[in-house]
């Protein structure tokens, strides 16, 4: 048989997706268009919406683009930061990271965790982040490699949720699209587009622990070229606690609400 | 009449078919057990008489592919068109069109076949004339197709499955990036060869892990055809790049949640962003500084990447590879 004919409906994808996970996935897929956005997710979560275990997943990812959303906003808004040519390739990657939070906020509804307020300086490490271009691009390449792991390392725990799991590497290769091209823009020539080694650049170092493995799927890949494009055809995860061990500086937690005065 | 009956219904047991004998206008249905049912109704009627060309019958296939014997088989039948058991006629075959051969002399199998062949070597139609004692037999002249033989690769199921289908991805990317490097178009800067080289490299490395996890299952070594891409052109050699990129991209991203191993899950995710960044630097060789890397064309207004079914996929794919894959036992959900 051609190929052609295996999926008659030609979307089987998407189609299978929407009915494995029912409601959260008509959820996903009234996300997908812009105009039913509002009114219709939000019932929608109100029904059932995210499985309580990947509530907490959800919300990990959510603050990793909170953050990212942030700080190209700041950046973007920053007077004394000039980007020059680079200015068109911020603004395109602030447009990406604005849609994550609002689609990963409306996939929560009222599970969304409060949003914390940021410190783009990570308590002083890159205290001319908004200033210097090099160091806005230098935190830039940073994040968006971090999100590119932290996205991968959550793949075990959304595999059966097709919906979910299919919507996270649709961000999650956008991620790496950006940390490419921010790659790109460095002012390191060592500088790949890709991650050779664990080779960082500035404070970065904990964002790049562990890309130097050269064994996958118990294969010794280094046999099939040379030592760094063994190591760069491959991004490696990172599990939530490295994530959010290198995010910690940069996240001033929402404030709890005051407990209610006795009376 | 009853020796000719055990006879017949010997030869019925001997070739496990199911006959139905006809003699003296009387039917006796002799059944063997290993009955064969693709012959049933099939019917031998005996003893038959001379043959007759014009009853007389050929297998010659419908199509075959070039530089392979092409065999035909001539059944001699009597007049009422019963296969005649005896041999001693004369059986020439003459080709002609796309290729010319003849007169060849059937051999003559002393059992009411002859048998002859030729090997075609130009593709086109022949036009094969069968005589008996110079007599044409039934459906002479015959027309085949010589044309290469139509196959399918089949991907086989399962995480195998899926797994030869990133196979031939990976398979396709690499031999491009080679193409790319084998002979560059002009003006190719050093910046764009360092790209290619590493990208080339990569691809490499993916294509050798994935078809290594796949083991013994792994589709064969693909053939592919790049002729529609003009690699003296840098505008259509990015132009190649980039669609590749995506369509590897997109592929990942829509295949992802068919694999049951989260260990090859695990695997995609590490290749797919790899696959990411290639794209996104290709795209800004072709605009630079531009919001192409992560154009609106490839990233929906919710910041997601694009995704496509493998059968949309091996669509794109069968620009460069003519051999249609069987995609039929992949998992569908």
């Amino acid at each position: 048989m051609t190929s052609t004919t295996m999926f008659p409906d030609g979307d089987l994808t998407r189609r299978d997706a929407l009915l494995r996970t029912g409601r959260l996935a008509r959820l996903l897929a009234a996300a997908s268009l812009p105009v039913t956005l509002g009114v219709a997710t939000r019932r929608a979560h109100a029904q059932g919406g995210v499985p309580e275990e990947l509530v907490d997943v959800l919300n990990f990812a959510l603050t990793l683009e909170r953050l990212e959303d942030e700080f190209y906003k700041a950046g973007l808004a920053a007077g004394g930061l000039n980007l020059g040519d680079a200015r068109a390739v911020f603004e395109q990657i602030s447009a990406h990271e604005t849609a994550h939070v609002t689609l990963l906020t409306t996939l929560l509804g009222e599970a969304a965790a409060p949003a914390p307020t940021f410190d783009f300086t990570g308590g002083g490490a890159f205290g001319n982040v908004l200033s210097n271009p090099g160091t806005f691009i230098t935190l830039a390449q940073g994040f968006e490699d971090l999100g590119v792991r932290a996205y991968k390392g959550q793949l075990a725990a959304l595999q059966r949720q097709a919906a979910l799991l299919t919507a996270a590497l649709r961000i999650h290769s956008v991620e790496a699209r950006h940390a490419a091209m921010v790659r790109r823009l460095s002012q390191s020539a060592a500088t790949k587009p890709w991650v050779t080694g664990n080779a960082s650049i500035a404070d970065l170092q904990p964002v790049y622990e562990g890309e130097e493995v050269t064994t996958q799927l118990g294969v010794d890949v280094a046999q099939f070229g040379n030592a760094d494009a063994a190591t760069e055809a491959f991004d490696e995860p990172l599990t939530r606690e490295q994530v959010e061990a290198f995010i910690e500086p940069f996240v001033i937690p929402a404030e709890e609400p005051p407990p209610e005065e006795e009376t | 009449m009853w020796d000719e009956l055990q006879f017949l219904s010997r030869v019925a047991r001997a070739t496990s078919r199911r006959t139905f004998l006809q003699w003296s206008g009387m039917t006796i249905a002799v059944t063997v057990a290993a009955c064969d049912d693709d012959d049933e109704g099939g019917d031998v009627t005996a003893p038959t008489g001379e043959a007759d060309p014009a009853q007389s019958t050929a297998e010659v296939p419908a199509t075959a592919p070039p530089t392979e014997p092409l065999n035909i088989t001539v059944q001699a039948r009597d007049s009422a068109g019963n296969p005649v058991t005896v041999g001693g006629e004369e059986v020439i075959v003459n080709v002609t069109g796309a290729n010319t051969e003849g007169p060849l002399e059937a051999i003559d199998n002393g059992d009411g076949t002859y048998e002859t062949s030729y090997t075609p070597l130009v593709e086109g139609q022949d036009s094969i004339a069968v005589t008996m004692n110079d007599v044409a037999i039934s459906g002479s002249p015959f027309t085949v197709t010589i044309a290469p033989t139509e196959t399918t690769i089949p991907l086989g199921r399962g995480d195998t499955g899926l797994f030869n289908y990133v196979y031939a991805l990976e398979q396709l990317s690499a031999a491009f990036y080679s193409s790319v490097l084998s002979a560059p178009y002009a003006g190719i800067t050093p910046e764009e060869t360092q790209v290619f080289t590493e990208i080339r490299d990569h691809e490499v490395i993916h294509r050798e892990l994935i078809k290594s996890a796949v083991g013994a299952g792994a589709i064969p070594e693909l053939t592919i055809d790049f002729a529609s891409v003009d690699f003296t052109s840098r505008d259509a050699v990015l132009a190649a790049a980039q669609s590749l990129e995506d369509l590897g991209v997109s592929a990942l991203n829509g295949a992802a949640y068919l694999l049951d191993d989260v260990e090859f899950l695990e695997a995609v995710g590490k290749l797919v962003s790899v696959e990411a960044r290639h794209a996104a630097v290709i795209r800004d060789l072709v605009a630079p500084l531009t919001p192409a890397f992560a154009g609106d064309d490839v990233v929906d207004a919710n910041g997601q990447d694009a995704y496509r079914t493998v059968s949309q996929v091996l669509q794109d794919v069968s620009t460069y590879v003519p051999t249609a894959f069987d995609a039929s036992q992949l998992p569908r959900t």
